[in-house]
């Protein structure tokens, strides 16, 4: 049977600007208030420099629900239960804790403000008390916009859900990860946990990207986080076929995480940047510390290691500095209301240089959906069985002419190594022969893909919002 | 326009409710800490007064906790957060930031603990500068008898000047009687010669409340067929009418429960010493402070200190004060002619009136009270008699506190020497004051004197 009751979004508190997120530590409400309550990028980035930390932030959902949720606060729930507790109540709660820009401190973290106290700690008795005892109640830990996560904040939640007393079937966790499943079922095996909390993948990504796509080709304005840059997208129209771009690939680098830094040494060492559209600021973005120690988390072969090491040297040296595309100021770039459609138009081949490569899960971000939006073939740099995910949702890849192969290669260090070798292949083609295939895959892959891209926000989001609702049935 | 006209608003909504406005935003962290670790409905933390919770009704106790909820009972008042005003509630109803006393600590305390400008967000100052409807209340529904310190109002001056404001949208409404004058005082003293707010008295203890409470008891009597209500648990009685007639026993009632103030025992030991205690329902409940001074007064412990505490019902001062503002049981009243009212306060500074004066009028007793000078002409004011066939009333203009209590303690020595039969005759012939008071008292619930003089007062 389908749901009837309607959605709502739980809150402690409501200031004079609106909702305050849950689970925060009341110390630092002060700073809040210097800021009127309001979560606006000021107080995240005062915060961020008093305490060199992140603060969580919230209605970072989107996807779950569609635009029929219900913002309410606790006292308002809690008083309705009482009122009307004889009545059928049909609706589903959920009590939000969003980590996404402070999971560390979300999660108590001992070096993080909140210093060894969870959100758990900071969540009123009377909400507590609603989780334990309302049947349609639940804890949602939110984490929808993100998909690398610590297994640790496993740890965390069973011990603080266990130390209040609160149901672990009364805990949901949504991130954007999709084998969330797979690695729960496994850490609580390893832990000879028999009672789990709920677990959700969500794509927050895809719907996003698909809402701002569609925007851009309908000529619309879009705007991100406060920002209203002028953007624009490739038009099947756009595109003359005949023409020869300049470059083979196009690639954007904002923070430097270890994948992405590898693959930039290696490209620099083959020699082939200058077939590149690439984006790289070693000395504003470099946010992954390369040495020794620190990539032995990334694989075993040293004489692959020491030749990255080697030519880390000339990044030391500054002979390798910077790289741009579009925008100069590379940290203050984002995912979204950055497209320029000139960026896809100069190159055939994307390199989607994901979040994660290394990192245990699989997490698609809006990275993934650039290529799709803007008419332009890709390799996926990022995790085993990326390809099989994108197909899952109606787009085609271009197998037969990349090898792609590459997706069922489980072994991280070797899948890097296969996909620096097939970029180092194709970068020997031709620019004729790209050019070719390019107008042959134009209408059968890329400009299907936009459609599917396009048209996900109508079809697939129905679907998810279904599966969600099935988990509570 | 949408809504209610007049809204009660607030900054924060909390697990607990709305957070009552008044608190120091430096104080948040404590306070929701506080909040966090409670399970139930009710605010409790220092800094927050919270009224007695109807019985079982959890949306008012949880979703509207404030003390102004229990204080106004009108259609025309909402209560709003700031958030949650729409265009048409911003622009034309009288929005309120109320600020009221908490249960332990006075409306003067409460100002002198810190500038009232850290009781408000930035946006809700943003809306008192740009919007003249927005206004804020001090309201001081507890007390009143106070002697107003320099700083209170120094406090009011610097949110006037720091705030930019009118001087209407600041506006503070309390039961002390005189408070325009003492305003002006203020002013004098500081050399002030603009308005810097709005003063208005409300006599929270008189308006309303008891005609209420008046009207609900012989309706809960008559349905009951009894004498005797039930109010948590405890007996009370009110006289009828055909009850005013018998002869009785005592001359007047004296009662006292809080002996602290120490010009309640100061005058029972003169109607001790005067040897009226025989004559009267008198009682002085024991305290540390009565003791301590009987050490250093060789009259007080003659009169008071070696034979109270003296009780004419309960015994237990901490269950009187939890006891029915207004209401006792009936047999004392009727077995005694004329009520002598130990007020709150005896200062000249002030003038603050009770339910100690009430509680007279409810029980159809004349009475002569020892509280401020002028307290007789304000309750005449009102529209209330008083009664000069029984005392002579020139004691109302004395400003000395001493003299005053004499005049007083005088009058009640000439009544008491008078025969039963004489003051009986005297007490039958002012029945129509004592009926027009009780009365007058019912008429002022029924027409809702306090919501009147409120909403005057936030008005215009």
């Amino acid at each position: 049977m389908q749901f009837q009751g309607k959605i709502y979004n739980v809150y402690d508190y409501r200031g004079v600007n609106g909702y305050l997120p849950n689970g925060i530590n009341p110390d630092f409400l002060r700073l809040l208030r210097e800021h009127d309550y309001s979560f606006n990028n000021g107080f995240l980035d005062e915060f961020q420099k008093k305490y060199s930390d992140g603060f969580s932030v919230f209605h970072c959902d989107g996807v779950l629900y569609d635009n029929d949720i219900l913002d309410d606060t606790i006292t308002s729930i809690e008083v309705q239960d009482r009122l009307w507790m004889e009545a059928e109540d049909e609706h589903l709660y959920f009590y939000n804790i969003t980590p996404f820009g402070g999971g560390s401190s979300t999660f108590g973290y001992p070096y993080t403000h909140n210093d060894g106290r969870s959100f758990f700690y900071f969540i009123p008795e009377l909400t507590k008390k609603m989780i334990k005892e309302k049947d349609n109640f639940y804890l949602m830990i939110n984490y929808g916009n993100e998909g690398t996560l610590d297994r640790f904040w496993f740890n965390v939640i069973h011990h603080d859900a266990n130390h209040f007393d609160i149901p672990l079937h009364k805990i949901l966790f949504v991130v954007s990860d999709f084998k969330i499943k797979e690695t729960y079922d496994d850490y609580c095996k390893e832990n000879e946990f028999t009672e789990q909390i709920k677990v959700f993948p969500v794509n927050w990504s895809l719907s996003a990207k698909s809402e701002e796509y569609t925007k851009l080709l309908q000529d619309e304005k879009t705007s991100f986080n406060h920002n209203h840059n002028l953007c624009s997208v490739v038009k099947k129209d756009n595109i003359d076929l005949d023409i020869v771009r300049d470059k083979h690939f196009l690639m954007f680098n904002r923070r430097l995480r270890p994948h992405r830094y590898y693959s930039i040494l290696l490209f620099n060492q083959m020699n082939i940047l200058d077939k590149f559209d690439i984006s790289f600021d070693f000395e504003t973005c470099r946010t992954y510390n390369f040495d020794e120690e620190n990539y032995k988390y990334h694989g075993t072969d040293t004489e692959f290691r020491d030749n990255l090491l080697n030519e880390n040297e000339k990044v030391l040296n500054g002979e390798l500095t910077k790289s741009i595309i579009d925008y100069d100021d590379l940290p203050n770039v984002w995912g979204f209301n950055f497209e320029q459609k000139e960026s896809y138009l100069n190159s055939y081949i994307h390199i989607i240089a994901e979040t994660n490569f290394f990192e245990r899960g699989l997490y698609l971000s809006e990275k993934t959906w650039k290529p799709m939006g803007q008419l332009q073939p890709f390799i996926m740099m990022g995790p085993v069985g990326s390809l099989e995910l994108i197909k899952s949702y109606g787009f085609k890849t271009f197998d037969g002419f990349i090898d792609e192969s590459y997706d069922k290669i489980e072994n991280n260090e070797e899948r890097f190594k296969f996909l620096i070798n097939e970029i180092e292949r194709l970068s020997n083609l031709p620019k004729e022969e790209l050019k070719n295939w390019y107008k042959s895959i134009f209408n059968d892959i890329l400009v299907h893909n936009q459609k599917v891209l396009i048209d996900y926000k109508d079809t697939d989001k129905k679907h998810i919002r279904k599966q969600f609702l099935d988990l509570f049935r | 326009m949408s809504g209610h006209k007049i809204n009660f608003i607030y900054e924060i909504k909390t697990p607990l409710g709305y957070l009552p406005m008044g608190y120091n935003h430096d104080d948040l962290p404590i306070i929701f800490d506080d909040i966090n670790h409670k399970d139930q409905g009710l605010f409790s933390h220092p800094l927050i007064y919270y009224g007695t919770p109807s019985d079982g009704d959890y949306y008012q106790r949880l979703s509207e906790s404030s003390s102004i909820y229990d204080i106004f009972d009108d259609a025309n008042f909402g209560r709003k957060q700031l958030d949650e005003l729409d265009d048409d509630e911003i622009h034309n109803n009288i929005n309120l930031f109320v600020i009221t006393p908490t249960h332990n600590q006075t409306i003067i305390h409460k100002l002198n603990d810190f500038p009232l400008i850290k009781s408000f967000s930035k946006r809700s100052l943003d809306y008192l500068k740009h919007h003249k409807n927005f206004k804020v209340v001090i309201l001081d529904n507890k007390e009143g008898g106070y002697d107003y310190p320099n700083t209170f109002f120094d406090n009011l001056l610097r949110f006037y000047n720091d705030t930019g404001i009118d001087s209407t949208q600041l506006i503070f409404i309390t039961s002390t009687a005189n408070i325009n004058e003492i305003y002006q005082n203020y002013k004098t003293i500081k050399n002030i010669d603009y308005d810097f707010m709005k003063c208005k008295k409300l006599h929270f203890h008189v308006y309303d409340d008891p005609g209420k409470c008046i009207i609900d008891y012989y309706e809960q009597a008559d349905s009951n067929k009894t004498d005797t209500v039930d109010y948590d648990g405890i007996p009370y009685s009110l006289p009828w009418m055909g009850e005013l007639d018998e002869i009785r026993s005592k001359y007047f009632m004296c009662m006292n429960r809080n002996s602290e103030r120490l010009h309640r025992t100061y005058l029972v030991s003169e109607l001790v010493e005067n040897r009226l205690l025989d004559k009267g329902y008198i009682s002085l409940l024991q305290s540390d402070t009565v003791d301590d001074m009987c050490t250093r007064d060789e009259k007080l412990k003659r009169n008071i200190g070696d034979r109270y505490p003296f009780t004419i019902d309960y015994d237990d001062k901490y269950f009187i004060a939890n006891m029915h503002n207004f209401f006792n049981t009936k047999e004392s009243w009727l077995d005694s002619y004329f009520s002598v009212v130990n007020e709150t306060t005896n200062s000249k500074s002030h003038i603050f009136i009770t339910e100690k004066s009430v509680r007279p009028m409810i029980y159809y007793h004349p009475f002569i009270i020892y509280g401020n000078p002028h307290t007789l002409k304000e309750l005449k004011e009102l529209g209330f008699k008083t009664f000069p066939e029984f005392f002579d009333e020139s004691y109302d203009d004395e400003p000395h506190p001493i003299k005053r209590m004499n005049m007083i303690v005088e009058n009640v020595k000439r009544l008491c020497d008078m025969s039963k039969d004489d003051i009986h005759n005297l007490y039958q012939s002012v029945k129509p004051k004592l009926l027009h008071n009780r009365k007058r008292l019912i008429d002022m619930a029924i027409n809702k004197y306090k919501n009147k003089v409120f909403i005057d007062a936030v008005s215009g």
